[in-house]
């Protein structure tokens, strides 16, 4: 049985992934969308897991660093699939545009660092987000 | 009374129609699912993406079917598109395709699963027809006239070996810039490659590359994985609504056939108007069917009231590679260019017949398609994916198909169809190829291939297959009429015996010109 989370629950939650994602709040019409699409694009879930977000928001925890140790464990979880929703929706709007295309060429080498400074990043987010887990006992 | 009732609009159904068009008096029915008229695509994909409105419909779709993958069995993105669900949307009245280690999909659109075909249209060669009761030679004029009508855009490389001849063909569309490379890099390391079993080159699309009867050539928009219908890449659609435009044919969208009756005068074919699911009765003097293979397989068992014969099913096995050149990391994003790439054959050593590759660009689709495959955090691979997309291939390998004992197709007791199919790929090709196209420059791991569940081509035929002496009552003769039958004939894939690793959609389309043209023939003076 689904748990109902309200919209306005689901429209702060759009603030929150926008900002921890983006570093701005989103649009209004992208919160809403985001609030609607949980009705289509989801399907059963269970209440617990509501309230790994709840408290992601409520404390203002590292996203990034705590669904990506969500997803190492289960890739499946709720919380990864509400962040696949809202980046999903923001990448099809104007406002993100230039975080998800090159308008530009860059050299090779920038890249293959900027993949390796990614990958460290990531390594670390991943410590981070596991200790985070514990730390709060999101599960 | 029609002349000729044929049922279905997809490629088989439509060239059938073509062949008859103007001679007879011709009905084309079906279920007809037609696009959205209305739509603020114009333009080009990654500019339209830029500016505000926000083409939230387009693009998301109000019932959010763009986010289908998420927690929904998979569909592929041109599939899951919010204006192009009408291809694949479901009529329950129908029943449902029960899979076993098959992913079925079907299509009751007008114009059918062609509406998200990659385009690519490939003449049969006399290694594809081995067990054919025809020849290549058979299905020659038919060719032509498709190539001609339909315009097929590609060029004479290494490929026309597998291809056949490259007259008629349009010029070539153009390639991304990474693609322009490794075609430089094939004819430095051509020797190589060619020892290794490996030929690269351009595919034969029915894409324009400059306009043809009214239809605009390719813009290069990328719009191909959420624009229904553009006018640069043939559907059967475009020719049936041409063919209704001129009088030539009529055709009546709306209506589900559930079977059909033969007697001395013709046929009698009972369908489900589903607008107001009341059912009446088509009569014909000839029957051509034409619902794709799952679809005519119902119908012919469905008729005769059948739910234990297996029919034999074939369809072309699939997996997926992603490569990386590292010399075009951080490149901008190519913005105008067109999905399909550039074509491979790969023949292995100890295979009687090749495997066909397809590259596609990661261009026209969302990054998120594939952000969640990438094993970094959600920000990292963000960023990752700006360098390292526009370095991407995806290697389709699409492998011939030919009947076996566990593939099948059997109508149930409660009408539904289920096809039961056993997955024999062994993953030695793919272990090759990655190995083979470094000295391409193409980086990938055996551990990033993927092997779909099959059903996954949509490449489906062989149930009803054509033999020269068909032998009990679900095969058919050189000219698809059915066992048993004076008046039904086979158009689609199900009257295919087997399927070459290439794309069999213009080979079908050929045979049901050739087929029809046959009916029209034993109308005589009727």
């Amino acid at each position: 049985m689904n748990a109902v989370e309200s919209e306005q629950a689901l429209i702060a939650q759009a603030h929150y992934l926008s900002d921890e994602l983006f570093g701005a709040r989103a649009p209004d019409a992208l919160a809403t969308a985001y609030a609607r699409a949980h009705a289509h694009a989801l399907g059963v879930f269970e209440g617990a897991e509501c309230g790994v977000v709840d408290s992601l928001v409520r404390l203002g925890l590292d996203l990034v660093a705590v669904e990506y140790a969500m997803r190492i464990r289960e890739p499946t979880n709720l919380l990864t699939k509400k962040v696949r929703i809202f980046v999903y929706l923001a990448e099809s709007h104007p406002d993100y545009f230039a975080f998800f295309i090159n308008d530009r060429d860059s050299s090779v080498y920038r890249s293959i660092g900027a993949l390796i400074l990614e990958m460290f990043r990531s390594g670390w987010k991943a410590l981070k987000g596991l200790w985070l887990i514990w730390r709060y006992r999101l599960v | 009374m029609y002349d000729v009732v044929i049922l279905g609009s997809g490629p088989a159904g439509t060239a059938a129609a073509l062949s008859l068009a103007g001679k007879r008096r011709v009905l084309v029915t079906d279920v007809g699912h037609a696009p959205d008229a209305t739509s603020r695509l114009e333009g080009n994909f990654y500019q339209l993406r830029k500016r505000n409105p926000w083409l939230f419909r387009e693009l998301i779709g109000e019932q959010f079917e763009s986010l289908h993958n998420i927690d929904h069995d998979y569909l592929m993105p041109k599939l899951k598109a919010p204006l192009q669900r009408y291809i694949t949307r479901v009529v329950p009245e129908d029943g449902v395709v029960i899979g076993d280690g098959f992913s079925a999909v079907r299509s009751y659109a007008q114009g059918g699963m062609a509406n998200a075909w990659g385009a690519q249209l490939y003449r049969y060669r006399a290694e594809d027809m081995t067990d054919y009761p025809i020849s290549p030679q058979d299905l020659e004029p038919y060719y032509r006239c498709l190539i001609d009508r339909i315009g097929i855009s590609g060029c004479d490389d290494d490929l026309s070996q597998f291809y056949g001849q490259a007259d008629g063909l349009m010029p070539p569309i153009h390639l991304a810039n990474i693609s322009k490379s490794l075609l430089r890099k094939y004819e430095n390391k051509k020797a190589y490659l060619n020892s290794h079993g490996v030929y690269l080159g351009r595919p034969r699309l029915g894409v324009l590359s400059r306009p043809l009867a009214g239809r605009k050539r390719c813009e290069y928009e990328n719009l191909e994985f959420f624009k229904p219908r553009i006018e640069s890449v043939y559907t059967p659609a475009y020719t049936l609504n041409e063919l209704v435009a001129r009088g030539d044919i009529s055709y009546e969208p709306g209506n589900l056939a559930i079977g059909y009756e033969e007697d001395g005068d013709g046929v009698s074919i009972q369908v489900r108007c589903l607008r107001t699911n009341e059912m009446h009765t088509i009569r014909c003097k000839r029957l051509i069917v034409a619902l794709g293979t799952i679809g005519t397989a119902k119908l012919v068992l469905a008729t005769r009231k059948d739910t234990t014969t297996k029919l034999p099913f074939v369809d072309n096995q699939l997996s997926y590679i992603p490569f990386v050149d590292f010399r075009h990391l951080g490149k901008k994003t190519e913005q105008d260019s067109f999905y399909t790439q550039l074509n491979m054959f790969y023949t292995r050593d100890d295979a009687s017949q090749s495997v066909m590759g397809s590259f596609y660009a990661l261009t026209g689709i969302f990054n998120s398609e594939v952000l969640f495959d990438i094993p970094l955090s959600i920000a990292s691979s963000i960023v990752t994916a700006k360098h390292i997309l526009p370095a991407m291939m995806v290697l389709h390998l699409w492998y011939p198909g030919a009947p076996n004992k566990g593939n099948y197709i059997q109508l149930t007791k409660h009408h539904d169809v289920k096809i039961t199919v056993s997955d024999t790929l062994d993953g030695v090709a793919e272990k090759r190829l990655i190995s083979t196209l470094r000295c391409l420059g193409l980086w990938s791991s055996f551990r990033f291939a993927r092997f779909p569940e099959m059903g996954n081509s949509f490449h489906y035929a062989g149930a009803l297959p054509m033999r020269n002496q068909p032998d009990g009552p679900y095969e058919t003769d050189r000219y698809g009429r059915l066992s048993g039958s004076t008046k039904v004939f086979i158009v689609d894939g199900a009257a295919l015996p087997s399927i070459s690793a290439k794309n069999l959609s213009l080979t079908i389309m050929a045979n049901a010109m050739r087929i029809a043209e046959h009916v029209y023939g034993t109308l005589g003076t009727e």
